[in-house]
């Protein structure tokens, strides 16, 4: 074979590459901290002293909506987190007509504007439509926060039961199982981080949920008014203690779960 | 596919409850808001949606996506590089960052913001006595949008450069290519179809902005109303047609929106988001 | 160019991946770099690539001291053991990706025909003629390493690195990229350093071979040398099959194994008989119940009829001496 005859000469260029790395990190800072760490640093400013931001979450209005956020939330999440699982398997183990439009809209949740989502239940439960005496009811604010949850527990599922070998299953069959105890034995447990962490997400996303709500709900003070709206209200009139405070707090929730989450995430990742 | 775990019965029940639960939960509802639009006729529609009101909350809507997905795109893609493959210590917080719009609720987000741009708040004296008015005017409503759509592409391109994986780079250093270059021609490359789809999610999530925008909007009708807060306002004023048809516009952007992501999930990443 | 590493170190965190490592590599030889994972015989050769900076210590190309150039000025072909492709970019593109980022857009344009025939030429080389339009995915793994390869050679390297080439490849690929590697390598000359885990491979394959464990060289030479005269037990176990007997190794070659009757072998039990094609392994027992292999031709094993349960004789001979202990 012909050996290589045409060597090239070789081009020097300067690497600007590590100045434009700090640049870029440098910009990078000056946006988040423009966007996200001033305005939420200012949050934990206002939140008041330790007394203030006590007797703030702690007022009955305030610790009314707080209570319906956080149950309503919780029980959305765990609905959700039995529906999605479900819902996820059958659209990975399942054929049928039309699945794939049935798997795009799964995300209708999170592509439908939160204000949208919340006229079209409204339209269909309330008055005008099947008037199912949901409107202005905690059942409203449940059904508002199932929707709006919907995807997150579908979708943290749907990857890792692809991925999910099917010859454990079929060994566990071959040794006798019936699917019952297969899917609670092999099945369940292996899907558990995922669901887990569609649950944690759905609540984190329910606690702030605001637009959805604000149409079905009514809002009533003590009764259907959810934490957010709460907060809205109080920024209306002009307050800003009081708001901060209960803001920090949710906001200290959601961290707090999101982070729990996160930390599973790694300890299992080790483990396996 | 294989016979599967579950006999005959059990498959089709499953299969029955999952699209009975969905179909009341998701189809049903936005049904209800095509048919409801159209109630009365197609014209009532039109005239709703070319009213002034009704155009100008579309196009600042459109206004504000254009500037928030962009600047969200092209910092999420470098924080997203840097999370990844930066050594510094500072990592952790810009993980921190970028994802807490994801615990906090979207009203927060807007006190947050007047808390800092507002005319009582930290820069808000300042900032109007050089001329600008961030709070009740356009550019607070465009660091709203922003904040609330910050996360996306970056949760998209993490797990997408992790599955890339450094050799690709290293083989370009060694060919011969500046980091620009390498950055340029092959990790942006290899990176596209995450950029696209967190592009996508980021575009959806700020046109339904409602809550942050609200607030920090002061919701003046022609001059700072979104289309999202349009809808509210015309509901709030009876204005039944005009909030169905505003709605049925985002709700039919909300379908496209889902059809570009059906269309583009199948090039993502398999692994999953870490956060 | 010949490549000299002086005293490098090398850790990471608390793991020393290389511990005052020195070595020489021959303008133009073919050298592999062998020993087991965790050896550091990769970080040594990324530390030549400068995708990793020593901690002390000095690298030299070509006699000239690159320790402190980054990769992209070392003027080094690199090829992964996963290919690294650029899956985005079709076969030539990859290929002159060397070419292209060393110049600017006019220059590009301007040589456009001189690059293409380089890209075409290198193909031709590595017998991928035909493939410039398919994408990286389009072909097999052993193509796809072939594409590397040619892409590493385009820009014109004084060294050749390859990182595992074939570890990815099943057996047959395997064979047949390592003799059409050291073909290429006779005909382009290049110094060439070639990591490995596989002692079959790289006496196979290179000219000299430097052998590595837990971050330190063990012994450097030719394959015969290594085999013959390994410097250390560590090195004798490594490089081939060996005997470890109470008094010393042996290698199952030379143990004799004869009739039973000659008066200075000693007894030994046969326990099994492995017919390997070309070869007889015979697994023995002693009397003082050590156990050993011998290897034997096919002829020696039929002349002696062996079968297990049959006694036989066991010459050994003087265990193996080492320069080193």
């Amino acid at each position: 074979m012909a050996s290589l005859t045409t060597p090239l000469p070789r081009a020097r260029r300067r690497d600007l590459g590590a100045s434009a790395t700090y640049l870029g990190r440098g910009a990078l800072g000056i946006y988040l901290s423009i966007i996200v760490l001033l305005p939420v640093a200012a949050l934990f400013a206002h939140a008041g002293s330790p007394a203030a931001f006590w007797r703030a979450v702690t007022a009955h209005e305030a610790e009314t909506a707080i209570a319906l956020t956080l149950i309503a939330a919780a029980i959305a999440a765990i609905v959700n987190g039995i529906m999605g699982t479900l819902v996820a398997w059958v659209l990975v183990r399942d054929s049928f007509r039309g699945k794939s439009v049935v798997n795009a809209l799964v995300d209708l949740p999170f592509a439908l504007p939160t204000i949208v989502a919340g006229l079209t239940l409204l339209l269909l439960y309330g008055g005008q439509g099947l008037n199912v005496g949901v409107t202005f009811t905690r059942g409203a604010v449940v059904l508002a926060l199932l929707f709006v949850t919907l995807p997150f527990t579908v979708r943290a599922v749907q990857p890792v039961l692809t991925e999910l070998d099917q010859s454990m299953e079929e060994t566990a069959s071959s040794l006798g199982a019936r699917p019952g105890q297969v899917l609670s034995r092999i099945v369940l447990p292996a899907l558990r981080p995922a669901i887990l962490s569609g649950v944690a997400l759905s609540f984190a996303r329910a606690l702030g949920e605001f637009g959805s709500l604000v149409l079905i709900t009514g809002n009533l003070p003590n009764h259907t008014e959810v934490a957010s709206v709460y907060i809205f209200g109080q920024v209306q009139n002009g307050e800003t203690q009081v708001p901060a405070a209960v803001s920090v707090l949710l906001l200290l929730i959601a961290v707090v779960v999101l982070g729990a989450l996160e930390l599973l995430i790694r300890r299992r990742s080790h483990r396996v | 596919m294989s016979e599967g775990l579950l006999p005959r019965p059990a498959r089709l029940g499953a299969r029955s409850v999952a699209l009975a639960y969905l179909g009341v939960l998701l189809l049903a509802p936005v049904g209800m808001i095509f048919y409801r639009t159209f109630e009365h006729g197609v014209s009532p529609v039109w005239n709703a949606l070319t009213s002034q009101p009704a155009v100008h909350a579309l196009l600042l809507t459109l206004e504000l996506i254009a500037i928030a997905v962009p600047l969200n795109t092209v910092f999420g893609v470098l924080a997203a590089m840097w999370i990844v493959r930066g050594r510094s210590r500072g990592r952790w917080l810009v993980g921190l960052l970028i994802d807490l719009p994801f615990a906090l609720s979207p009203v927060v987000v807007g006190l947050a913001l007047l808390l800092v741009y507002g005319d009582n708040g930290w820069f808000g004296n300042t900032l109007t006595g050089e001329g600008v008015q961030v709070a009740f005017a356009v550019p607070g409503m465009v660091l709203a949008t922003c904040f609330v759509s910050l996360p996306y592409v970056t949760r998209e391109c993490v797990p997408a450069l992790r599955e890339i994986g450094t050799e690709p780079e290293e083989a370009a250093a060694t060919l011969g290519a500046s980091r620009w270059q390498t950055f340029w021609r092959v990790t942006l490359p290899a990176l596209r179809w995450a950029v696209v789809y967190g592009v996508v999610l980021t575009t959806a999530r700020s046109l339904g902005e409602f809550g942050a925008v609200s607030i920090i909007s002061g919701d003046i009708e022609g001059k700072t109303q979104s289309l999202p807060l349009y809808v509210q306002d015309r509901y709030a004023n009876f204005d039944t047609v005009g909030a169905y048809s505003a709605s049925m516009l985002l709700a039919a952007l909300a379908l496209a929106t889902l059809l570009l992501m059906s269309r583009f999930t199948r090039h993502r990443s398999t692994t999953m988001t870490t956060g | 160019m010949a490549i000299e590493i002086h005293d490098v170190r090398k850790r990471f965190g608390d793991y020393t991946a290389l511990d005052q490592v020195s070595v020489l590599v021959p303008d133009g030889s073919l050298t592999a770099l062998l020993g087991p994972s965790g050896s550091g015989k990769s970080t040594l050769l990324r530390v030549i690539a400068g995708l990793e900076r020593p901690d002390t210590g000095r690298v030299y190309i070509g006699e000239q001291d690159v320790t402190d150039r980054p990769a992209r000025e070392r003027g080094v072909g690199f090829v992964f053991q996963h290919y690294a492709a650029f899956k985005h970019m079709t076969v030539r593109d990859n290929v002159a990706f060397g070419l292209d980022v060393r110049r600017s857009r006019r220059a590009r344009r301007r040589e456009r025909a001189g690059i293409d025939a380089r890209v075409r030429e290198l193909l031709a080389l590595v017998r991928l003629e035909g493939l410039e339009d398919r994408y990286p995915d389009q072909l097999s793994g052993g193509q796809r390493q072939r594409m590397a390869l040619a892409r590493a050679l385009a820009p014109d390297p004084s060294v050749l690195l390859l990182d595992e080439p074939f570890g990815a490849l099943d057996a047959q690929v395997r064979a047949e990229l390592r003799d059409w590697l050291r073909r290429l390598h006779d005909e382009i000359h290049v110094t060439t350093i070639v990591v490995t885990h596989d002692q079959e491979e790289a006496m196979d394959v290179a000219a000299q071979i430097v052998v590595m464990n837990a971050g330190r060289i063990e012994q450097c030479g030719s394959p015969r040398e290594l085999y013959e005269h390994p410097a250390s037990e560590w090195v004798m176990g490594f490089v081939g099959p060996v005997n470890r007997l109470q008094d010393g190794l042996r290698r199952p070659h030379d143990v004799q194994v004869l009739e039973w009757g000659d008066s200075d072998a000693d007894e030994a039990l046969v326990q099994r008989v492995v017919h390997l094609g070309f070869e007889v392994r015979v697994e023995l027992l002693l009397a003082d119940g050590q156990t050993l292999r011998a290897q034997l031709t096919r002829e020696q094993a039929a002349e002696l009829e062996l079968a297990p349960g049959e006694i036989v004789g066991v010459r050994l001979g003087s265990p193996s001496a080492f320069t080193m202990v």
